[in-house]
């Protein structure tokens, strides 16, 4: 007979619903008034936003691997090798640029994907995808960066990057929460044999989950590129250790499963987006900045885990 | 009986979960030497009980006493040393450790010299374990995933009885055991009440029960009702206490020289896996129940999975006779109209950590909107109305399945297949570990499945639910068809049992 042990976990759960708002609410509240009001200002919102677009999106495409229990440690350097492909197709057409570095995108993650409905586990397949893109990255920019055709400068506007988040969050909203894919993800994150038993196509699910992350994963490539100018062998560097740091302080559950939600990426990269912010405002310097979010990255985690079972990464 | 010794007693014990109060000031008595059975329906507070008196859960209220001194364990082990151990449904053995180490976990001290463990004492103690437990064949210093599940659990009670406990409690775990299990433990318990040591036996199988065991305490809805003893009793008494009402005794089919149609729905033909079956063919006919019986290896669980195309045959072919179509993987089965509840109900038949109605959803997503949309409220209102037709008994549909008792997961995972109105159910040991009333209430269900014409496959271990429900029995052996019975008032176990072993 299985017991809910009356463990003092039972604050973890409910903290892990709460923390996204309040966590959000609180952060805003504590940074405004130690920057004395120089956080919530128009300008400094429109940099916090410029900062998190690229995160949010990645999570968009990360939260259905998550809600399997799987885990995309290639998203950085998949970003990094889409931004080269999309600089040099742009050259010929701006449109060709962001259809191919999302096409290049989708490639990367289905290979992901289909390795990974092997049995082989998700960390090792991404990981290794990781360093095969990182290194054919510094590879192919190790003389001289990649950069943007001047054309395409014009994107550079936070109308446009705001559209294309707003349609990337609605999508990934409705296909998250509404449709039979999103909901066959978070079968397989809470039990994947009972899932597949419920006729459930394991195989299909994750192949599909893991091409959206990749797909995402290199419109990211294109809307950094167009943000930075450039394509170098720093581009994306542990990009993918941020998006899931703002999934899991979204409230995401570190197995996937029924409690996953799209709104995790969204409230976490905000969180992180204003935490950094309002640090750098407070004139801390990069190093520390980092220390102080791994710290609380790890307070997050201690708080919500749920250690009544094992951490699985599937 | 009177004058024994009291080795336990409970003043008014308490435990709740949340709202619930699984144990309601319960005042037991347990004697020296006694084998006291434990019996009521699921949610009447037997395991969490036991766990109190195991250690493993503290009580909110109320007092124990061990030997006459106050009793609060911390822990198992605490509870372990003061000399009350239990063992439990699940498997509680450590894979990827050798089968000694696993029986002296925790009391290697024993075998230490010098910092070193030795490792041959060590595995010669074993060896004289094995032996005192029936298992000669079995060699200590092997890995114990290599030996088969039963043989895991009696190495578990070896592992319990080893630290000779006073009070040995056994929470369910003859389910999982066969026949030859089951027997060797009843031998066990004769042997540790002569030797003085006191049982505590929960289990829903009446039978076993009344073989058993002296005295019966009878817990209802977290109180205890009464304790019986042995003499003074019978099942249908045994009923009416546990659920509160008249219960009347049989609860199979009644029914015995119905006409079954000879029109087949599913055609078995040669399924072979080496080692595990062999040439397995049969038809499902309309309408029928057929029930496949044997030994725990004999083949039929796997033979219940290849039927649904949850496993591959190395040859041979499942054919659904009305489309025409070969089942070769799960969705294949589905597709036709063919539902499956596993043996294994945590594992492959329910999603524990999600909610009664994600759980029933899941098979039938497509039901609730065009392209692939999810319509929230038609999903709510299928569910709903699949929990109502078999009577689920729970807080709200978003309920977690974790926190519902075996026989209302059970419910749910019927209400999964049938809310699909599938043509064909292969229920794999429907009613393992369930209480009185949610048997004969899935007894009821399959009666009223097969005269809407719907075909069943029954495979169990419960000779006696292979009898009373079946209108046709098949009886593997080593993964062979030894033979096949026709429904009848003279069927008894023996003939059975005969052509399983």
């Amino acid at each position: 007979m299985n017991f809910v042990s009356d463990s003092k976990n039972k604050w973890g759960r409910n903290l892990q619903s709460i923390v996204p708002f309040a966590g959000l609410i609180i952060i805003i509240v504590v940074f405004q008034i130690i920057t004395s009001g120089k956080l919530l200002s128009i300008y400094n919102l429109k940099t916090i936003l410029e900062q998190s677009i690229v995160m949010i999106i990645s999570c968009v495409g990360v939260t259905f691997v998550m809600s399997m229990g799987s885990i995309d440690f290639s998203q950085g350097s998949v970003l990094a090798i889409c931004s080269i492909f999309g600089a040099l197709l742009a050259k010929q057409d701006p449109i060709l640029g962001f259809v191919g570095a999302m096409v290049l995108g989708l490639v990367i993650g289905t290979i992901n994907g289909f390795l990974v409905s092997l049995e082989i586990p998700s960390f090792i397949v991404t990981i290794s995808t990781m360093f095969v893109f990182r290194g054919l990255t510094s590879y192919l920019t190790k003389d001289c960066c990649l950069t943007l055709p001047m054309k395409m400068a014009v994107l550079d506007k936070i109308d446009f990057k705001a559209l294309v988040l707003g349609l990337i969050l609605i999508l990934g909203f409705y296909f998250f929460e509404f449709t039979i894919l999103g909901k066959q993800c978070k079968a397989i994150g809470a039990a994947e044999k009972a899932s597949v038993y419920s006729g459930v196509n394991a195989v299909k699910v994750k192949i599909i989950s893991f091409a959206i992350a990749g797909l995402l994963a290199g419109l990211c490539g294109m809307l950094s590129l167009i943000r930075t100018r450039i394509a170098s062998p720093f581009t994306g560097n542990l990009f993918e250790i941020e998006v899931f740091m703002a999934l899991v302080f979204g409230g995401m559950p570190i197995n996937g499963g029924m409690k996953s939600k799209m709104r995790c990426g969204l409230f976490g990269s905000l969180m992180l987006a204003f935490l950094a912010n309002g640090l750098v405002i407070m004139g801390v310097s990069a190093n520390v900045l980092q220390l102080i979010k791994g710290i609380v990255f790890l307070g997050a985690v201690y708080i919500s885990i749920e250690r009544r079972g094992q951490v699985v990464i599937k | 009986m009177r004058n024994k010794e009291i080795i336990f007693e409970s003043k008014d014990l308490c435990k709740s979960f949340l709202m619930t109060k699984a144990v309601d000031n319960v005042s037991i008595k347990i004697f020296k030497g006694e084998v006291r059975g434990l019996i009521g329906e699921n949610g009447s507070g037997k395991s969490t009980l036991a766990s109190m008196m195991a250690g493993i859960l503290k009580p909110n209220k109320g007092e124990m006493f061990f030997y006459g001194k106050s009793y609060d364990p911390k822990d198992q082990v605490d509870a372990a040393k003061s000399g009350i151990s239990m063992m439990v449904q699940e498997m509680n053995t450590i894979e990827g450790l050798k089968i000694s180490e696993n029986i002296f976990l925790g009391k290697e001290n024993e075998f230490v010299k010098n910092g070193i463990v030795n490792r041959k004492n060590m595995n010669d103690k074993a060896k004289k374990v094995l032996v005192e437990f029936n298992l000669p064949e079995i060699q200590p210093d092997i890995n114990i995933e290599l030996i088969s599940f039963e043989n895991r659990k009696l190495i578990e009670l070896a592992k319990s009885l080893y630290s000779k406990p006073k009070l040995f409690i056994i929470d369910e775990a003859t389910t999982s055991l066969s026949r030859k299990g089951r027997d060797l433990l009843f031998e066990m318990i004769k042997k540790l009440k002569k030797q003085g040591t006191s049982i505590l036996f929960i289990t829903h199988n009446l039978e076993e029960l009344m073989k058993i065991c002296d005295t019966i305490t009878v817990l209802r809805d977290g109180k205890l009702i009464d304790t019986v003893e042995n003499n003074d009793l019978n099942e249908d008494l045994l009923k009416n206490m546990m659920v509160g009402r008249e219960i009347k005794g049989d609860y199979y089919r009644k029914d015995y020289d119905t006409c079954i149609s000879t029109n087949p729905v599913l055609e078995i033909k040669n399924i072979t896996i080496p080692n595990v079956l062999k040439n397995i063919s049969f038809n499902l006919n309309e309408g029928e129940i057929l029930g496949i019986g044997g030994l725990a290896e004999s083949g039929m669980h796997t033979l219940g999975k290849v039927i649904f195309g949850a496993k591959k045959a190395e040859s041979g072919y499942i054919k659904d006779i009305k489309s025409g179509k070969q089942i070769k993987k799960i969705n294949d089965a589905i597709s036709n109209g063919i539902g499956y509840t596993s043996k294994n109900r945590d594992q492959e038949g329910i999603i524990l950590l999600a909610s009664i109605k994600d759980n029933i959803a899941l098979p039938s997503l497509e039901k609730f909107g065009k392209l692939s949309f999810v319509n929230p409220k038609r999903e709510k209102d299928f569910c709903l109305e699949a929990t109502k037709k078999l009577k689920v008994k729970m807080n709200s549909i978003e309920q977690l399945v974790l926190y519902l008792s075996g026989g209302n997961k059970q419910k749910v995972v019927l209400s999964k297949w049938i809310s699909r109105n599938c043509n064909v159910l292969i229920l794999d040991s429907p009613t393992r570990g369930i209480d009185v009333m949610i048997k004969a209430s899935i007894y009821n269900l399959m009666q009223k499945l097969v005269q809407n014409k719907k075909s069943i496959i029954m495979i169990s271990e419960e000779i006696l639910e292979l009898i009373g429900m079946c209108d046709r029995v098949i009886i593997l052996k080593d993964g062979e068809i030894s033979k096949e019975f026709k429904r009848s008032k003279d069927l008894t176990e023996e003939k059975l049992v005969k052509h399983m072993i």
